[in-house]
């Protein structure tokens, strides 16, 4: 019995101390990446920076479907002993968020030539590429195409009560979307859109990607969500299809990928190097051409799966910054008007 | 109870419980202290009397209530069939009833998902119309409540099954002979089975109470959900604590509760070790009990698997998904190990103590109780920031601190696994022992460690399990450049990648069930040897 005594000890003890050093650390060639961008599309970039560089990329992803807390609150929480060099951001608020925290150091990168002012930060902490844009989505089989709405104004109409989804306000690009409209409309324009919504039933669920998921199994007939979700379920042939709106109103809101250099990062050399890397338009156009179809900021012709017909030429005109800080504003509302 | 010096093991078991639960509360301290005038503003701002936040602790606090309920009702039940019925192939249900364990609750909830959309989407009318019934059934409280409760099922068969064969069965034969084994059960068995029934009880509602998957998946609201808003929406750490405030409560009072009742559950306890004589012997009674039994293994274990493996056999690059994850399947193993290995060792002078001492069961209870309780996304934040504090080295920068985090949100259920371990020792024994000038460790080695095998391996092998479909503590803690199989099925299933969930949900299933067979096997031959 002492044998299978100190067998099953001896078994618990290794166990442990095999398991303690699988490590993170950085090496003197490698650079630490948080990313919250989906990791099928964001890997095989990274991947790529390693085989062209030889600096070894050490990421840690994000999971939006299961609402983790997320990497913000990770890279706050490791402010004092930051262990990653850069984020790349899937959006632009909690990018924003972090930079009013003091956890960005500025840096300007070479590769921004061409990126539209809009997209770079006056003070070089944050530039955006690589868009998504805010689509309305509809099932195939339950609407046809000349009956989807042209604009998100038109999901208020009665006809579609209780008919629409769309994800948290408070959360990700639907709240971005929502902080965007105070910018273009006004805090009583957006505010009564909201109001409208609500009024009009709208099924709220926990995500972007549920929002699709409920649209292809037919729930409801129409959502509000994101470009990248409606590509892989067209590619994966659910029943669905989008629409830009407001392409004769106020445009359709795009929420431009953001890279960003963390202050005091143990690796700035390889980070500042992986920035110049995801900034060149070489990556811009294989995030287009992946099955999330990013849309390109600097001005010219790309092939994007599935929609290459539908790229909107009308975009909202907004400051990410202001849209940041109404978000602030906004939540109250949301929270108010929802029973949140 | 032991007198507080009667046990060599006393001291050194104090002194290990103590370190680990001083590093344990460290990273509360400060935020603690910081967060309870918070909870006062969110109480005084309306927030806890908001719609949505009552609808979260309503759901959270139905949730815990039925599913710990069901589970008791139905686990009991097993547990009585497999200790006291005369059955047909009685190893192979008492090895088999463990596998929905096995299956991590996420991909319990995806199983059931995915036969949904097959029953929609056939073109035979009746499934249609099945999956017509199931769809709307799925995606509500029931639905979260039917998944937790047959994942929940197992766990308290084991705890009661453990009491129900310390307990002699004379009275049961000779009740037998008047009445029904339903009766036997009710009037003989429960109440001398109350503090396992009691225990398990406990585990279930507090793991319900907790859990953040199956309801999120399910899109039921949950008190989970709200911290996470708070945490994501506001990144307001202070909202997320106010919110986790009410449902600790909650817990803590069902604690309490147990810890009142319990000096009355243990009178008339007779431990008078193992009996494994079967009473019920008749064929009527056999096959209903049979019955029961293919019953819950078909919904909790065959529907679920088979509808993986189907979904799993039809999907493309088998191979390729399957060999494109080996990596984040081997630290899942690697993680999941460390954890679990590192529990179990914990976990044994707690599970001591509070199984020997009613004093440090008083307090000790309670403080591990909390490190459970508290979302594991807020203990992990704020380890994080100790973590920060500390210089830098290669400890650090591995998985330890992902390890040490896990470690203590798991802690409570394998100390509640050890001690219900402990109370089915004769503590004689170790009164005994204390006469004989032997070290500690030997004193432990030598009595109480045989007699606790078979707890230490199930405490393993459910912590390993738990580990391995654990998401938030682990995805803030986990070291750059490592990533768990459970990270990438929730990539995969954001991405719509269903038929890739599905191939790594099967292969998981099949990695677990096998380690779980070992584990079974090794667990018999030791008790065997003993």
């Amino acid at each position: 019995m002492l044998v299978s005594y100190r067998l099953l000890s001896v078994f618990f003890v290794l166990v442990i101390l095999f398991s303690i050093p699988i490590s993170g650390a950085a090496n003197s060639n490698s650079v630490v990446v948080y990313t919250s961008v989906d990791q099928v599309f964001s890997e095989p970039i990274l991947r790529k920076f390693e085989d062209e560089t030889g600096i070894d990329v050490k990421a840690v992803y994000d999971v939006e479907a299961a609402k983790t807390v997320g990497l913000v609150n990770r890279l706050i929480a490791e402010k004092n002993r930051p262990r990653a060099d850069v984020f790349w951001n899937s959006e632009i608020v909690r990018t924003l968020v972090l930079k009013d925290k003091g956890l960005l150091a500025p840096y300007r990168s070479t590769m921004q030539q061409g990126i539209p002012d809009q997209f770079i930060d006056p003070e070089g902490y944050w530039t955006g590429f690589a868009c998504r844009a805010r689509v309305i989505i509809f099932n195939t089989d339950l609407v046809e195409n000349n009956q989807v709405p042209g604009s998100i104004f038109e999901l208020t109409d009665p006809k579609w009560r209780g008919r629409v989804a769309m994800a948290f306000p408070l959360l990700g690009t639907a709240a971005t979307h929502v902080g965007a409209l105070y910018d273009k409309l006004g805090k009583d324009g957006a505010e009564q859109f909201i109001l409208d919504m609500n009024a009009n039933n709208v099924l709220i669920v926990s995500g972007n990607s549920v929002v699709r998921d409920v649209v292809a199994a037919g729930e409801v007939p129409l959502g509000l969500t994101d470009t990248d979700d409606v590509l892989v379920a067209i590619a994966r042939g659910m029943p669905v299809d989008m629409v830009f709106p407001d392409q004769d109103g106020i445009g359709t809101f795009f929420i431009p990928n953001t890279v960003s250099l963390i202050k005091n990062a143990p690796n700035p050399a390889n980070a500042k190097r992986l920035i110049d890397y995801l900034l060149d338009p070489d990556t811009e156009r294989m995030l287009a051409e992946s099955e999330s179809g990013n849309i390109p900021v600097r001005p010219g012709p790309v092939n994007l799966p599935a929609v290459s017909t539908k790229i909107p030429s009308n975009a909202m005109q907004i400051s990410y910054p202001n849209a940041a800080k109404n978000m602030e504003v906004a939540d109250e509302f949301i929270k108010t008007t929802f029973s949140f | 109870m032991l007198s507080l010096h009667s046990s060599k093991l006393y001291r050194p078991f104090l002194l290990i419980a103590i370190c680990c639960s001083l590093v344990a509360l460290l990273p509360l301290i400060i935020p603690g202290v910081l967060y309870v005038p918070s909870s006062i503003d969110f109480l005084t701002s309306g927030g806890y009397f908001s719609k949505h936040f009552l609808k979260g602790f309503f759901n959270t606090c139905l949730i815990s209530l039925s599913v710990s309920s069901a589970a008791c009702l139905f686990g009991t039940i097993q547990a009585f069939i497999l200790a006291r019925f005369r059955l047909a192939g009685k190893t192979f249900w008492s090895s088999i009833y463990l596998l929905p364990l096995v299956i991590p609750p996420y991909i319990h909830t995806l199983a059931w998902i995915r036969l949904d959309t097959i029953l929609k989407t056939s073109n035979l009318e009746i499934l249609n119309n099945l999956g017509m019934l199931l769809h709307p059934a799925l995606y509500s409280l029931a639905g979260v409540i039917f998944i937790l409760t047959i994942i929940s099922v197992p766990l308290v068969t084991l705890i009661v099954y453990q009491g129900l064969v310390s307990i002699p069965v004379n009275q049961d034969n000779a009740a037998l002979v008047f009445t029904s084994p339903i009766r036997v059960l009710r009037k003989i068995d429960l109440p001398l089975i109350l503090p396992h029934l009691g225990a398990a009880f406990l585990i279930v509602f507090i793991l319900s109470m907790n859990i953040f998957d199956v309801p999120d998946i399910l899109r039921v609201h949950t008190i989970p959900a709200e911290v996470f808003m708070q945490l994501s929406a506001f990144y307001s750490e202070s909202n997320a604590f106010s919110a986790a405030l009410p449902s600790t409560f909650v817990a803590f009072a069902v604690t309490f509760i147990f810890q009142v009742l319990s000096p009355k559950m243990m009178t008339g306890r007779d431990l008078t070790g193992s009996n494994m004589n079967f009473t019920v012997s008749s064929t009527t009674a056999n096959i209903t009990g049979t019955s029961f039994l293919v019953m819950l293994l078909a919904v909790s274990t065959m529907i679920p698997l088979l509808t993986i493996a189907g979904s799993a056999a039809l999907a493309d690059n088998k191979v390729e998904v399957i060999l494109s994850s080996s990596g984040q399947i081997g630290y899942s193993f690697i993680l999941g190990g460390g954890v679990a290995a590192t529990v179990t060792i914990v976990a044994i002078p707690f599970g001591y103590l509070l199984a020997r001492f009613t004093l440090w069961k008083t307090i000790l209870e309670p403080l591990i109780l909390l490190f459970f309780i508290i979302p594991v996304a807020l203990y992990s934040l704020s380890f994080l920031r100790v973590i920060s504090w500390l210089p830098d080295n290669f400890l650090l920068s591995g998985s330890l601190p992902c390890i040490i985090g896990l470690t203590i949100h798991f802690l409570f259920v394998g100390v509640k696994i050890l001690q219900a371990g402990f109370y089915n020792i004769n503590e004689k024994n170790e009164e005994a022992a204390a006469f004989y000038p032997k070290a500690w460790f030997r004193v432990f080695g030598s009595i109480l460690f045989p007699q606790l095998i078979p707890y230490l391996i199930f405490c393993f092998a459910l912590i390993f399990i738990f580990v391995i479909g654990e998401l938030s503590a682990t995805l803030l803690l986990v070291p750059p450049g490592q990533e768990t199989i459970a990270v990438k099925i929730y990539n995969l299933m954001h991405y719509g990648a269903y038929d890739q969930v599905m191939i790594l949900c099967l292969l998981m299933s099949c990695i677990i069930l096998i380690l779980y067979l070992i584990l079974n096997t090794v667990s018999k031959c030791l008790i065997i040897s003993k």
